[in-house]
């Protein structure tokens, strides 16, 4: 395992990746390896993991079977590279999104996963491991809410880092791809290069219009989808779900109505499941649901991500 | 295993006298070369192969001043020159590249040397360039040193193939070559990323000029694909160069 930079040990991806896998009996012991030896010494000693000086060492002497790697994102394109060129390259690699920066990575890595038929690739996009978000994409598809007609998303924390999330749940749910009308500038974000912005244009049958925040004043997530027959409020970074149905009240008007057996918490065991999946897939080969994180799905969003971009430089050039 | 990079330069050509040291986006192209495989995370050394001709003096001040290793040896025995550079690293993996390609992407040489290392039990030579399907100008030849030394041995001192170093491995049919083939993005023969011609050097300055105003410094092949595809009037000047290696490699003239 390759883990990332963090400060506080219970509060990171690092630390939920390695509780999902410590967790998860078929996975023997963990390595370690970040940048600043005092943190992989930590977060070894809490898992009773084996901490390495370098990406080599760990490949040379641990021989890992799955490497996850949840670092910064400017250096997942890098680590990437270095476990696919190395003779002991593990049988799986999972990425925290994104999965690299820019397109000439993509090509670079698709390229490398040819070369390396032995090898797969999945990117954590979390709310494909999440039943909730599943079963409602699902819905959406089925039409089981009758026509689309308007979405509003709320996001922080800068357009390929964040912004990703609200690309990839849309296209788990529709076959459209944004159709973005207006893109304006909304704030920075904490990552170089990676604008937080405004946008609104056509999806589909309807309308979408995703508002960009500001994380200095606080963090949020938050989707709500709206349908002909109903509505799905998406809230708390994506931890709770609310549905509504329409109904006609005593007055002959089309209300909605909250209904609370379809509504709760989700992305509760995300991880677990992620993990639950991977060693299904090293026992069994089938790929099932890890095909929607695989390189192939995963290169949709990220050409979708960056094309929104290129149009909000156009549009504002 | 640790790996050595060999540049071949020199400033005498017929077609394009001095053509390594001409200007693209205000630097020689061998100095953008060398900062290309310097990015390459496999590779362990890099050295400068060049002449003891007066002309390449100014190759060796260019090494000088950068730090790299220059080595120099004969004009034309160009295999002699390579092998004898090698010598102190036997045992080690040897990056092969050539001067009129300094757009090499230093990726595609990280991924051939770990395509190398993985299957080193089965392959004794990695290229793109027996069967070229990426860019003209994209090659990269990965092997051990040792097998160049055995084919410095073999080839006769006055066989006039010795102006040429990897033909002798992939022809002499006594190595287990691979040649890697593009992928389809990358798949683009029709493009010429070498600076042989007074028309190559068009293409190539143009390359350089317009990243250096983007201030990309180091940009990738798909950059230069990308850059192409969207300028191909560009790509076209020199798409009718009649290239010297055809004869070696068994490829008609267009």
């Amino acid at each position: 395992m390759i883990a990332g930079q963090f400060q506080k040990l219970t509060d990171t991806k690092t630390y939920s990746h390695a509780k999902a896998i410590s967790e998860n009996e078929y996975f023997g012991e963990i390595g370690f390896y970040d940048r600043n030896p005092e943190r992989a010494h930590k977060i070894a000693h809490s898992f009773n993991g084996r901490r390495f000086g370098s990406i080599e060492e760990l490949l040379t002497s641990h021989k890992p079977l799955l490497v996850s790697i949840c670092s910064p994102d400017n250096c997942h394109f890098e680590q990437i590279s270095i476990l696919l060129d190395h003779p002991n390259c593990p049988e799986i690699i999972f990425v925290e999104k994104p999965v690299c920066k820019t397109v000439s990575e993509l090509d670079r890595l698709k390229e490398k996963l040819v070369r390396n038929p032995q090898v797969s690739l999945f990117v954590n996009h979390s709310r494909r491991f999440d039943e909730r978000h599943v079963e409602t994409a699902r819905a959406i598809r089925s039409n089981a809410l009758g026509q689309f007609t308007s979405c509003r998303m709320d996001y922080y924390g800068g357009w390929e880092h964040n912004g990703i999330h609200l690309v990839d749940f849309i296209l788990m749910c529709f076959d459209n791809e944004l159709d973005v009308v207006n893109a304006s500038y909304g704030c920075f974000s904490k990552y170089p290069g990676d604008e937080t912005i405004h946008l609104s244009g056509n999806l589909g049958t309807g309308k979408f219009n995703f508002r960009a925040h500001d994380e200095k004043y606080y963090q949020i997530t938050e989707t709500d989808l709206f349908f002909e027959n109903g509505r799905v409020l998406i809230s708390d970074f994506g931890q709770r779900f609310d549905y509504f149905e329409k109904i006609v009240n005593d007055e002959v008007e089309n209300v909605l109505m909250h209904i609370p057996e379809k509504s709760g918490v989700a992305m509760q065991c995300q991880m677990s499941t992620a993990y639950a999946e991977l060693r299904r897939f090293l026992q069994t080969g089938e790929l099932k649901s890890l095909e929607n994180v695989s390189i192939g799905t995963v290169e949709k969003v990220m050409r979708h991500v960056w094309k929104v971009k290129d149009t909000y430089a156009q549009l504002n050039s | 295993m640790k790996f050595v990079a060999t540049i071949q330069a020199r400033m005498g050509s017929s077609r394009l006298p001095g053509k390594v040291l001409m200007q693209a986006g205000g630097k020689p192209f061998l100095q953008r070369h060398v900062e290309r495989v310097m990015m390459s995370r496999l590779v362990d050394k890099i050295i400068i192969a060049t002449t003891v001709e007066p002309a390449d003096d100014a190759i060796a001040e260019l090494g000088r001043l950068h730090g790299i290793e220059v080595f120099r040896g004969s004009e034309d025995d160009v295999l002699g020159r390579v092998a004898t550079c090698l010598q102190p690293y036997s045992g080690w993996g040897h990056v092969e590249l050539v001067g009129d390609s300094p757009f090499v992407d230093p990726q595609i040489i990280d991924e051939f040397v770990g395509f190398f290392l993985k299957n080193k039990e089965t392959v004794d030579y990695v290229s793109n360039g027996i069967e070229i399907s990426y860019p003209n100008g994209a090659e990269v030849n990965v092997y051990s040193v040792d097998s160049l030394l055995e084919c410095d041995k073999r080839v006769g001192k006055h066989n006039p193939m010795r102006e040429h170093v990897d033909v002798h491995l992939y022809q002499s049919g006594l190595y287990k070559c691979e040649n890697l083939l593009a992928p389809p993005w990358f798949n683009r023969p029709d493009l010429y990323l070498e600076v042989d011609t007074p028309k190559d050097y068009q293409v190539m300055k143009a390359i350089g000029d317009h990243f250096e105003a983007k201030d990309k410094k180091i940009f990738t092949l798909s950059d230069i694909i990308d850059f192409l595809s969207d300028n191909p009037d560009i790509a076209a000047i020199n798409q009718r160069e009649h290239r010297k290696y055809w004869e070696i490699k068994g490829i008609s003239g267009a």
